[in-house]
């Protein structure tokens, strides 16, 4: 399932298949939650991380143990966002080991290339300033749509602590973009 | 177009342009059918390790998939009776900081200690606590005394082929990361699980009830030899914090004759001060300062689960109540406890009971805080208020003024100093963030607490422990770029790991002394 830039078709993907009775549920596979959420987490994660290759071998990990735990996962709340946390603490856990070999420059050159395909290059150059914890909690609530509550549970973190960290997020996102506008006008852009 | 709107718009466009191969269903299975298998040789590899009666600690602080181990010197279940609780090449010698307990012999300890209260964890036990793929972070904090002696509380995470058997583990490490141990705990709410230091050595894990009528509990960790001890509590543990003493009040649980309850740090004791108070009857004992005996400490009937404790030196005791059941009050005793005189809180603190109970989330610490000498007191919402603001009264609570300073965070903790002035602390969580002091015997005025040696672009990842005695400012537990990958100017290992460089100490916030953490 592609994500559309339509927000309600963003909404409507909140990682976690509808179950409208009890019926659905005895039937919900880890086939059916599979194909439905794979891509959509995927996506979720390629934004959080910034990168589309790790992004894929995080959902591919947390789907594996989804499918080893999937009579624990399916009880959920939410499977899918179970799935997201899963594959970003694994990202999170592999990207610090590989960083480690990597110098500082080696980093930057990455990310940049990561950054020129999209249309507002100011903001998403703010928003790969974030921190993972930051970048998760905006994803949560400004891309997948999960309340504040819901991205408190998916996160494994406190209320408060998805305020304070989207709040820091904001301030972060705006103190960087008014910094680029200053430089744009130094330079007579 | 709104910012909001803006970053909706870049959000969607990232998530709709990334390129994410579509692994097919069978690729997934075999991946996890492979971890499965790699699992089962896993724990028979350990199997065999524990037989062989190998002590392994694993490295906690490092990431999740790290299996980095730190070999220890002695099984988890061996006791130092006469701990170091520094490595010998880091004694503070060049620090001017007067820290009570440091000896390792206190009376504290020793009552601790003879007291039985305290066991230590079995070896599977320790093997549990420092697995990371059975426990992780508990993101309650971690809690370092001012020598360097850390504890942290870590919760059950999932896994594949395991299950934790208990929600809450432990791990403490002694300072310069020479010995690392590790328990379990019980299975206490995950929500509302805190840690609070008690000394160098000795660290509290406590539960706070939402509920009167339902005992939390609480555990005594020992830093230093990895034991830990299950404490009793009457409601929330209420934590006195002065100069002279630092309480926790409990008594005996429900449905045991637990004896093990009170801890006291009793006032101008030779040896450090630290005293070890069982509870007598079931009720809860505190120092009575004024002329230094211990008793029972009454409270009025109307103390609810959550409210805290305050007592200075003049031996006025501070406590919160919850008067006709439906609103948050305050109220002070000049006798021990035996007569109280209520006191109307500012109007923008008092919170309903109602209100409380209906919060998102029923924290115990949910409610007020507060910090008092003699007349002066203050008092601030903890958590859940609308803001941070701190009201000061210096005529034991007739009129109320506000503070100059609010604090950031999600949290708000008061302290006083041995020098009489206030300390506030903002918090996000339990982690401490903000430090003001006030600039003299006036508590409305608070200054932002000036840390002259320390790295302005880093001061918004400070790490605070603070007490009545003093405040210890954690540099090794920065984060830079707040975990932010890549951090420029920063190595890896600069602004990630987790291990303990320096700690400055202050008594006063104004004359610091650095003590030197070495690391492996």
């Amino acid at each position: 399932m592609d994500l559309t830039p339509a927000r309600a078709t963003v909404r409507a993907a909140k990682l976690e298949p509808v179950r409208s009775d009890a019926l659905e549920y005895v039937a919900f596979s880890f086939a059916d939650f599979y194909s439905v959420n794979h891509a959509s987490v995927a996506r979720a994660l390629s934004v959080t991380l910034g990168d589309d290759h790790l992004a894929t071998e995080a959902v591919d990990e947390a789907m594996a143990r989804a499918y080893q735990r999937w009579d624990h996962v399916r009880g959920l709340e939410s499977p899918g966002g179970w799935v997201y946390t899963v594959g970003l603490n694994w990202a999170r856990s592999l990207w610090r080991r590989s960083l480690r070999s990597m110098s500082i420059r080696d980093r930057e050159s990455e990310s940049d290339i990561a950054a020129v395909q999209c249309s507002d290059l100011d903001l998403d150059r703010a928003l790969r300033n974030l921190s993972l914890d930051q970048r998760a909690v905006v994803v949560c609530r400004h891309l997948i749509g999960y309340s504040e509550l819901e991205t408190a549970r998916v996160l494994g973190i406190r209320p408060g602590t998805v305020k304070s960290r989207l709040n820091r997020a904001l301030t972060g996102l705006r103190s960087s973009l008014a910094d680029t506008d200053e430089i744009g006008r130094r330079d007579g852009r | 177009m709104t910012d909001v709107d803006r970053l909706h718009r870049h959000l969607e466009e990232r998530a709709r342009i990334a390129t994410v191969e579509a692994t097919p269903l069978a690729s997934i299975v075999g991946r996890a059918k492979q971890r499965d298998r790699r699992r089962r040789a896993a724990i028979g590899a350990f199997g065999v390790a524990a037989v062989g009666g190998l002590a392994v600690g694993a490295l906690w602080m490092g990431g999740s998939d790290d299996k980095e181990v730190r070999s220890v010197d002695s099984l988890p279940g061996t006791v130092e009776t006469t701990p170091s609780l520094l490595p010998a090449d880091s004694t503070p010698a060049a620090t001017t900081m007067s820290a009570p307990g440091t000896g390792g012999e206190s009376a504290f300890a020793a009552a601790i200690e003879a007291s039985g209260l305290l066991t230590s964890p079995s070896a599977d036990d320790a093997a549990q606590a420092t697995d990371n793929d059975l426990y992780r972070d508990g993101d309650v904090g971690m809690q370092i005394s001012s020598v360097g002696n850390s504890v942290s509380l870590r919760r059950c995470r999932d896994s594949e082929s395991a299950t934790c058997g208990t929600g809450w583990a432990y791990v403490t490490e002694v300072a310069g990361g020479g010995e690392v141990h590790g328990g379990l705990l019980g299975e206490a709410s995950p929500v509302n699980l805190q840690l609070q230091l008690l000394d160098e050595r000795y660290f509290v894990a406590s539960e706070s009830a939402p509920d009167a009528q339902a005992p939390s509990r609480a555990w005594l960790i020992d830093a230093v030899s990895g034991q830990a001890g299950v404490l009793g509590w009457r409601d929330e543990p209420t934590t006195l914090n002065s100069p002279a003493q630092m309480l926790l009040l409990c008594e005996e649980s429900y449905n045991s004759f637990a004896t093990h309850c009170a801890v006291v740090r009793g006032p101008d004791a030779a040896d450090g001060g630290w005293q070890f108070l069982p509870t007598e009857g079931g009720l809860p004992r505190v120092v009575d300062a004024r002329d230094g005996t211990i008793r029972p400490l009454a409270v009025p009937d109307d103390v609810v689960a959550g409210l805290p404790v305050a007592q200075h030196g003049t031996g006025r005791i501070w406590i919160g109540t919850d008067p006709d059941g439906d609103r948050l009050g305050l109220a002070y005793s000049d006798d021990g406890g035996a007569s109280w005189n209520e006191v109307a809180l500012p109007q923008q603190i008092s919170a309903t009971s109602e209100e409380l109970a209906t919060s998102l989330l029923p924290y115990g610490d949910d409610l007020l805080e507060i910090a008092a000498d003699g007349d002066r007191v203050a008092v601030a919402r903890s958590w859940g208020g609308d803001n941070n603001t701190v009201y000061v009264s210096d005529d034991a609570g007739t009129s109320w003024t506000t503070a100059a300073s609010e604090p950031g965070g999600n949290g708000v903790h008061l302290y006083v100093l041995a020098d009489g002035r206030l300390v506030v602390m903002g918090s996000i969580d339990t982690r401490p963030n903000d430090l003001f002091a006030s600039t003299g015997s006036d508590w409305a005025e608070l200054d932002n607490v000036d840390f002259q040696f320390a790295d302005p672009e880093s001061l918004s990842d400070k790490r605070f422990s603070v007490n009545g005695a003093g405040v210890a400012m954690i540099h090794s537990f920065m984060y830079p770029c707040d975990g932010a990958y890549p951090c420029p100017g920063y190595t890896m290992d600069e602004a990630e790991r987790a291990t303990l460089d320096t700690i400055d100490v202050s008594t006063d916030l104004r004359n610091w002394s650095t003590i030197q953490i070495p690391n492996p």
